[in-house]
């Protein structure tokens, strides 16, 4: 199509403080398109986004909406134009409404006489989210829902200006399979409808699946484009990242004996109690859908949260933990599902979250070591290779994958024997997603203890020796990950999802 | 090659602009207002109007170093003032009329200080209820109390080696200012130098994930509390000394002023952010501007409203930074 219908980036060129984010970079999406936007962490991408959608101003270059250009000085320019935004991070009022939520960026929330209308918010909130196939209660507080469930919120607010354009940045990172590919379904429709979506994944496999045109980012340059006749997961793997990509084996060794036993989690009156168990040098996975209980397994196994009746055992002697320190002194390291909202002190430096669970190991009668938590940090770094000017420099600052890997640092330098991840590789990019992978795993052959839960199945299949399937509060299904019979893809999504399942498997255990 | 320039540039770009832009405000304002005062005023410019500087911020300056605590681990303590009044008014009571030796009374008083921190430590950490409404509530009953003890009126009759605590000079210095230094070191060495500092950070910075890190982060805004209450304490009974009385009515505008200096050296209100030297500036600049308004004969009440308007021009300075 012409321009009159397009959406350009136009010799794009941003800088934070004396770094080069962006050095003249082109990109563009025509109405009626799906162009990925692609790169590692910190290759820039987040940073065009803001760009395009009026967030941030940059040193030069324009914005060219249908044929015309444009230098956005803030985020109403852009939506008057048309055009949409989920941004990567979460942009929500956590003590409002999901209704509220929803209409907080529109220009017409529904009213009478002036005055808010509850009732036809809630009535239109829950006609949007039907069409998506959301079961989530308009009126629901969306402090109460899962990341899941909030990201789909945030697109379905962006969706109701009816934008001409959207950009999506990361949407799926938090999404499991299922919902992916409702997502992916509603992109589609969008694109029917003309709508030009940019979608910014590191997840090469919807962009096989969906995308027009692929495009990456290297270090804040254009690093090349494919259309879609082009695209596998190798050549995009390798328009991103510049050279061939390894293809990952999984683990190859042995576990011990058993490490870490939970049992006596009641998730939901009416459910089986939990059990898992995993043993040391395992690395155990646990999926399952929105609600399955996926999260409260893990935030119980973390001590993060402390459920009642819950035991457990660890190398034999067995707790009930009562708060996140307690599981701590007894090696447990844990890896949150929003390493912003819950894992990073932001503001803080890199050092300083990375030796904040083991401050003791870097001071003396109390006063810290600025020295040796340096020091640790630039350990940290080197080992799992974080991008960062320095280790002084405030964890905000860094890509998301960067702080993933701080977030890894700080297990490794705390000499954690027993890892509890949520989403190992939310938001990483393909290199770092593999050096990730490739830590867990050593760690692993150790004899480290990996209990993991992902909404990636690729993952989950070259990551785990055993897969615990949970739905509705249950373990349904556990799954031996090793040797020939590995289950699938398709697999894994059907014991997910498999509802029928459930009642026969408590038949069998009954 | 450009990996290594960029690296640099970006490091030199980034402690330049820390450098102009956060620190150097409140500072450079303290100084155009030095040399404007002098030119001003004859009398400003002498140690030992100077000297009297330090004074006027001796009290203020130690309530501040507690309030700065409680502000950087995300909380608030609006008992500060009331603290003082309380601790001052039972140091009074304890020397004057039980007749116990001074260093007693001060002792008692100081304990008074950390029995308020505590209870404010243990209802907002562990009860979780607001730290601005607990800390409201306990400034109002402490207030209440001050006044109770002594129907309103100043308690006299202090001996004078109690007097000499706050001031007796010390190489040219009053007590009172060696203790609001000493104050300010320890309370900077501690926030800045050790772990407990950095949990407090972390803690201000983000409590959830403090707390999935192992801090205990309960404990830690306890202490925060039992350290602005040691604080208010000491100053209650400096104040006491240096006035030779108890002072059952001085609190809530020590507390507005603690937390305006604190604000005013750029320590963030949302926690996680902040410094000692910040809150000392901060404190410097109060005391400067009511010093010179002082000699220049100008009412106490519009002393107040001076503050006030630096306090706003400085909190507005700090927020168009934040934007850019
Ligand atoms: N506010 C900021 N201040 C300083 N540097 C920044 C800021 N935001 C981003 N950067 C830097 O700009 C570069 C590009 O970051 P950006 O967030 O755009 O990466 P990205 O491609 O979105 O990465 P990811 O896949 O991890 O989300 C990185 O080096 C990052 O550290
Ligand atoms: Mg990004």
């Amino acid at each position: 199509m012409s321009e009159a219908h397009s959406l350009v980036a136009q010799n794009i060129t941003h800088r934070f403080g004396g770094a080069l984010a962006l050095d003249s970079v082109n990109f563009d999406v025509r109405g009626g398109e799906i162009h990925a936007l692609l790169g590692e962490n910190g290759a820039g991408k987040s940073t065009l986004v803001r760009i395009l959608t009026g967030a941030l101003t940059p040193d030069s270059g324009l914005v060219v909406v249908n044929g015309e250009g444009w230098r956005l000085r803030n985020p109403r320019q852009a939506q008057d134009l048309g055009i949409g935004v989920v941004y990567q991070d979460f942009h929500l009022f956590n003590n409002l409404s999901v209704a509220e939520n929803i209409f907080s960026s529109s220009p017409h929330p529904p009213s009478r006489f002036g005055m808010s209308a509850r009732r036809d918010m809630y009535a239109q909130s829950h006609e949007l989210l039907a069409s998506f196939g959301i079961e989530v209660d308009p009126r629901a507080q969306v402090s109460s829902l899962d990341a899941a469930e909030k990201k789909l919120i945030e697109i379905c607010r962006a969706l109701l200006r009816s934008p001409h354009y959207l950009i999506l940045d990361e949407p799926t990172a938090a999404l499991e399979p299922r919902e992916t590919s409702k997502l992916l379904g509603v992109i589609d429709q969008l694109r029917a409808r003309g709508t030009g979506v940019i979608l910014v994944t590191h997840r090469l496999g919807e962009v096989a699946e969906i995308a027009d045109r692929a495009t990456a980012l290297r270090n804040g340059v254009n690093a090349g484009s494919l259309t879609a006749s082009e695209f596998s997961l190798e050549s995009l793997a390798h328009l991103i990242v510049g050279q061939e990509v390894l293809v990952e084996t999984g683990p190859q060794h042995i576990p011990g004996p058993t490490k870490l036993k939970m049992s006596n989690l009641q998730i939901r009156k009416d459910a089986r109690p939990v059990e898992v168990e995993v043993r040391a040098g395992e690395l155990v996975a646990v999926i399952g859908l929105i609600g399955s209980g996926v999260s409260t397994v893990m935030d119980t196994a973390s001590g993060a949260i402390a459920a009642r009746g819950a035991r457990v055992e660890i190398d034999g002697a067995s707790y009930q933990f009562r708060s996140r320190v307690q599981a701590q002194s007894l090696g447990i390291g844990a890896v949150p599902i929003d390493r912003k909202a819950t894992g990073l002190i932001l503001d803080a430096s890199v050092a300083k979250n990375t030796g904040l669970a083991n401050l003791e190991s870097y001071s003396r009668g109390g006063f810290t070591s600025r020295k040796k938590l340096g020091r640790a940090a630039e350990k940290s770094k080197e080992l799992f290779d974080i991008r960062l000017q320095s280790v002084d420099q405030p964890v905000r600052s860094l890509s998301g994958g960067n702080q993933q890997k701080v977030m890894f640092g700080r297990w490794h330098q705390n000499g954690s024997s027993i890892l509890v991840i949520q989403e190992p590789s939310q938001g990483v990019d393909i290199g770092a997603r593999q050096e990730i992978h490739r830590y867990l795993i050593s760690f692993a052959e150790q004899g480290g203890t990996v209990l993991f839960s992902s909404s990636d199945l690729e993952e989950v299949r070259v990551l785990a020796h055993r897969i615990y399937v949970m739905h509705a509060g249950e373990v349904v299904k556990i799954l031996d990950n090793t040797g020939a019979d590995r289950p699938s893809r398709q697999a894994l999504t059907q014991a997910m999802a498999d509802t029928n399942f459930v009642g026969l498997e408590r038949e069998v255990s009954l | 090659m450009s990996v290594q320039d960029l690296t640099v540039s970006k490091v030199a770009g980034k402690r330049q602009s820390r450098f102009t832009a956060e620190s150097l405000f409140v500072p450079g304002l303290l100084v155009i207002l030095l040399v404007v005062l002098s030119l001003v005023s004859p009398v400003f410019f002498s140690g030992r109007n100077f000297g009297q500087i330090l004074v006027q911020a001796g009290t203020l300056g130690i309530v501040a170093v507690g309030a700065t605590y409680v502000i950087i681990d995300g909380d608030l303590d609006l008992s500060l003032g009331a603290n003082v009044a309380l601790s001052g008014v039972i140091t009074a009571i304890a020397i004057a009329r039980w007749e116990l030796p001074w260093p007693v009374g001060a002792l008692i008083g100081l304990a008074v200080g950390l029995l308020i921190g505590l209870i404010n430590g243990l209802l907002s950490s562990y009860l979780n209820v607001a730290a601005f409404i607990a800390t409201l509530g306990t400034g109002v009953l402490a207030s209440g109390i001050a006044i109770h003890l002594t129907n309103g009126l100043t308690i006299a009759g202090l001996p004078d080696d109690f007097a000499a605590l706050a001031t007796g000079r010390f190489l040219g210095l009053q007590g009172l200012v060696w203790f609001m230094l000493a104050t300010f070191v320890v309370g900077g060495v501690v926030l800045h130098f050790t772990n407990f500092g950095i949990r407090v950070f972390s803690v201000g910075g983000n409590r959830d994930a403090a707390y999935l890190a192992g801090v205990r982060v309960s404990f830690i805004r306890l202490m925060s509390f039992v350290i602005a209450g040691l604080c208010g304490g000491l100053a209650g009974v400096l104040l006491t000394a240096r006035v030779q009385a108890g002072q059952p009515g001085i609190s809530t505008t020590l507390t507005l002023y603690a937390t305006a200096a604190v604000i005013l050296g750029g320590t963030s209100i949302l926690g996680g952010q902040g410094s000692l030297l910040r809150t000392f500036f901060g404190v410097l600049l109060i005391a400067v501007v009511q010093n010179g308004l002082d000699i220049l004969g100008v009412a106490y009440s519009l002393q107040q409203v001076a503050v006030g308007a630096v306090f706003i021009l400085a909190a507005c300075s700090e927020a168009i930074r934040r934007r850019r």
